[in-house]
């Protein structure tokens, strides 16, 4: 007989070697980061597409320097053209002028800066005092935030469906079964697949999240991964929990929605009672605190459920 | 190819009765009738008429302009116009952006120095129709899951094909079934539409049951293969909706070139014109016979594969396959985070790409690499074969060090090209990224020289390196991927190649005749080696 832990590391590598061939379970995993950056993607290139070049449109006849260095100073340049309008309408430029009359498409912050130049030569008019700055990732901590919560619940989610699905599909197709004839506890048997089934969520969640980092930048990025394994491992017991002896056919829709619920409702403990959305894994997701707390409780769920199967029988 | 009227329409019956049959039948109709029944008589002038944003005010803000509608006072860091005064008194606007509406009351009492004209067009867009086509087409989506896959899980597809009916008559007639509802769902919808005013009459209506129909085809084709529901399900629900919607915003973009390109464009195309975005019947005719002609070579294609059952088809080689799939997903995963935040720089913003983490992009990059390194090989029978993860000899490490030289000299190689994306690319792997860069190199390498070239050869493992890690270097990076390959190949482990380009990256630098010489030599040595292990036994893997 095997010692126990290399029982369950063999079992372990067995079923996530079958979560890794089925084509499903990777594409399904991989499905929200690739939706969720191909989005941001094609909308960046749309705009970089339609967006006009850094110029402002001046007629061929503009001899005023000061202009020319004052949009310097923001890396916009001076182009002159025959038609400052039509150069707008074209987007060749951002925006341009003629005289009195300022062209635009919208309203850029290079419309500002024309018009404050402008208006400055008429000082008895109200005046304006462009306020021009680019956005950094760190003026930008919603959008990060929100999409890295997204995510990883749509994992936390993933993290039900695959820990009850493996043990409904193995019952079916007579594995369990014949796992259970083997020498060891059936506990072990439940471990290798929470651990699996985690391993392979966290291995896709993970990446997933350093791929938004890359992109939109994610605060507290490593805080946003420790809530989201949280939650992913948080979900893997409670699908293995659910399904409890059941399989895919003998009521295993029933148990999965109310594994969904169970994780839904964990979600909404955090919201109706804040103090525990820091430490409750799933209601954690998006936290800035430190992950240690939702992690221990997650492997508190994981040592519920794995013991728990300790009762079920292989029918 | 013979298409049987009455056996055509003998399948659709059946698979119609089959949905609509029992309590659970009158699901579908009801979803279709509870969306687009709203959808087509709800009183708005436009379904994307959008909210204008709230004006944030601060400081001494004048009385006509805190009556403005749409307004806000806030503190003077949130706010979008902060109002003071100037020495002279005169009122100075410190703002983000100024609506026109604040710039014509603020100008009201004296003539304006200064005159504003957007000459922007009022972008064009779809009608309420866009929303019918796109319910009836997304409703289906269940029922095209489950048309052949369902069919194939209950062991009746066999049962179908052994009838006296052709594959066409089998695929002619489900498509008809599900295209045919859809169509008729949107168009009663549309009439109501017009019949309540909501809508005008236009050549849009005749686009409009082309949607359903080409989605259908669409959804069949993706699922033909599929064995069961569940893998049906998947495929139509995460398919189907990307697909329609990036048509339809492809369409858009080159309509906005000429609305005949647009139309072309199939699906996406009929999508827009039955929205009515574009005046005449050109672009309606055109979207019409693209999105059709499209939909009847898809229906062909299923109805020629549904014969296969577990086997999905293939219509390339191997090779071919394996160089235009690992060439596809390596761009995706090196590219997209390493190159991606260009983007922002292209689009407007250069310092929030400036501030985005390279290292993040490195993890990103070399996690999806190992992902699919392992993934893929995990499809065969022994993952360590599929990724060449065995030792090798001794004979073979020589060699290997004698290489690492000339490594570092062609990845220092300048690149070709040096905008924004290209420098991204080939700063990426720089050693000053630590750890990242060395994980992101040896994942590059498991994939690369590990699954790719095992699974498809030197030449396929070659190009598709040379093109995913070494676009800006083309000639460098193929002579790196060249030497890497070889060492694999020689070596028949990916260890030699993983540690050469992982010490590669910190090599001393010599000069380029020291390096040739040192690379020459190693390649004298390990075919010296190669000639003596060929006398041993011969070599099996490659």
């Amino acid at each position: 007989m095997r010692p126990l832990p290399s029982a369950i590391a063999l079992l372990t590598l067995a079923s996530i070697r079958r979560l890794l061939r089925e084509g499903l379970v990777i594409r399904s995993l991989i499905f929200p980061v690739a939706l969720t950056t191909g989005t941001e993607v094609v909308t960046l290139g749309v705009v970089a597409i339609t967006v006009p070049d850094d110029q402002v449109a001046v007629p061929t006849s503009w001899t005023d320097d000061a202009l020319g260095q004052l949009l310097a100073t923001h890396q916009i340049t001076l182009e002159p053209t025959s038609d400052p309008a039509g150069a707008v309408f074209n987007k060749e430029a951002k925006a341009g002028f003629d005289g009195s009359k300022v062209y635009t498409l919208g309203l850029p912050p290079e419309l500002l800066l024309v018009e404050s130049y402008l208006r400055s030569k008429h000082p008895e008019s109200w005046q304006i005092e462009p306020v021009l700055r680019e956005h950094r990732p760190q003026d930008l901590p919603g959008a990060g935030r929100l999409i890295s919560r997204l995510v990883s619940a749509i994992y936390a989610l993933y993290g039900v469906v695959i820990g009850a699905g493996m043990i409904a599909r193995d019952r079916d197709d007579g594995t369990l079964a014949a796992e259970f004839l083997l020498p060891v506890p059936r506990f072990a048997i439940a471990a290798s697949r929470w651990i699996a089934a985690s391993l392979v969520l966290c291995g896709c969640q993970i990446p997933a999240l350093f791929l938004l980092d890359a992109l939109i930048s994610v605060p507290d990025l490593y805080a946003q991964m420790g809530h989201g394994a949280a939650a992913s491992l948080t979900s893997c017991a409670i699908g293995l929990a659910a399904i409890g002896s059941s399989g895919a056919k003998s009521g295993f829709s029933a148990r999965l929605a109310g594994a969904l619920s169970a994780d839904f409702a964990l979600y909404l403990a955090g919201r109706l009672i804040p103090g525990l959305a820091p430490i409750l894994p799933v209601a954690s997701l998006g936290q800035a605190s430190e992950p240690w707390l939702p992690l221990i409780l997650a492997a508190l769920f994981a040592l519920g459920s794995i013991f728990q199967f300790q009762r079920v029988n292989g029918r | 190819m013979r298409l049987r009227p009455t056996r055509v329409v003998a399948v659709a019956r059946r698979d119609l009765a089959m949905e609509t049959a029992g309590r659970k039948g009158i699901f579908l109709p009801l979803i279709l009738v509870g969306l687009l029944i709203p959808a087509a008589t709800v009183s708005t002038d436009s379904l994307f008429d959008f909210p204008k944003p709230k004006v944030r005010l601060s400081g001494d803000i004048p009385a006509a302009i805190q009556e403005l509608p749409n307004t806000e006072i806030t503190n003077s860091t949130t706010s979008h116009i902060h109002f003071t005064h100037n020495e002279n008194g005169v009122l100075v606007l410190h703002a983000r952006w100024i609506p026109d509406e604040v710039r014509t009351l603020l100008d009201k009492d004296a003539p304006a120095p200064v005159q504003v004209i957007d000459v922007g067009k009022e972008a064009q867009l779809p009608k309420r129709s866009l929303l019918l086509a796109l319910i009836a087409s997304s409703v289906l989506s269940g029922a095209v899951a489950e048309s052949l896959p369902g069919e194939r899980s209950r062991r009746t597809l066999e049962t179908l094909l052994a009838a006296a009916i052709s594959h066409g008559e089998l695929v002619a007639g489900k498509w008809l079934a599900w295209a045919g509802l859809g169509a008729m769902a949107a168009t009663v919808a549309a009439l109501l539409s017009m019949v309540l005013g909501r809508q005008s009459p236009g050549p849009w209506l005749l686009a409009l049951p082309f949607v359903p129909a080409c989605t259908v085809a669409l959804g069949m084709f993706l699922v033909r293969t599929s064995n069961d529901l569940i893998g049906g399900s998947a495929v139509a629900i995460r398919v189907l909706p990307a697909l329609l919607t990036v048509s339809g915003v492809i369409a858009w973009m080159l309509g906005g070139i000429d609305p005949t390109l647009g139309a072309l464009l199939p699906l996406g195309g009929a999508l827009l014109a039955a929205g009515g975005l574009w005046e005449g019947w050109t672009p309606v005719i055109l979207s019409v016979l693209s999105t059709g002609t499209t939909a009847a070579v898809l229906l062909a294609l299923t109805s020629r594969d549904i014969g296969g059952f577990q086997e999905s088809s293939s219509y390339f080689p191997e090779r071919l396959r394996v160089l235009v799939g690992a060439t596809a997903v390596g761009m995706a995963i090196w590219w997209m985070p390493v190159a991606g935040p260009a983007l922002w720089s292209a689009a407007g913003n250069s310092v929030f790409a400036s501030g985005l983490s390279t290292a993040s992009a490195q993890w990103a990059a070399a996690m999806f690499f190992l992902i699919a390194a392992f993934g893929m090989s995990a499809q065969t029978s022994d993952i360590p074969k599929a990724l060449s993860w065995r030792s090798p000899t001794i004979s073979t490490w020589l060699p290997t060090l004698l290489v690492i030289p000339a490594l570092h000299h062609l990845l220092a190689t300048p690149p070709l090209w040096t905008f924004d994306a290209s420098l991204r690319l080939f700063n990426a792997t720089a050693p000053q990224l630590g750890v990242a860069a060395l994980v992101g190199v040896l994942a590059q390498e498991l994939f690369f020289r590990g699954w790719v070239l095992t699974r498809a050869g030197p030449i396929v493992g070659i190009v598709s390196s040379t093109l995913v890690l070494f676009p800006t270097q083309p000639i460098a990076g193929l002579l790196v991927s060249s030497l890497l390959a070889w060492l694999a190949l020689h070596s028949r482990s990916v260890w030699p190649s993983m540690f050469a380009h992982f010490a590669a990256m910190f090599a001393i630098p010599l000069s380029p005749l020291g390096s040739t010489a040192l690379a020459l030599g190693g390649l004298a040595l390990s075919l010296f080696y190669h000639s003596k292990d060929k006398q041993v036994s011969a070599p099996s893997a490659f």
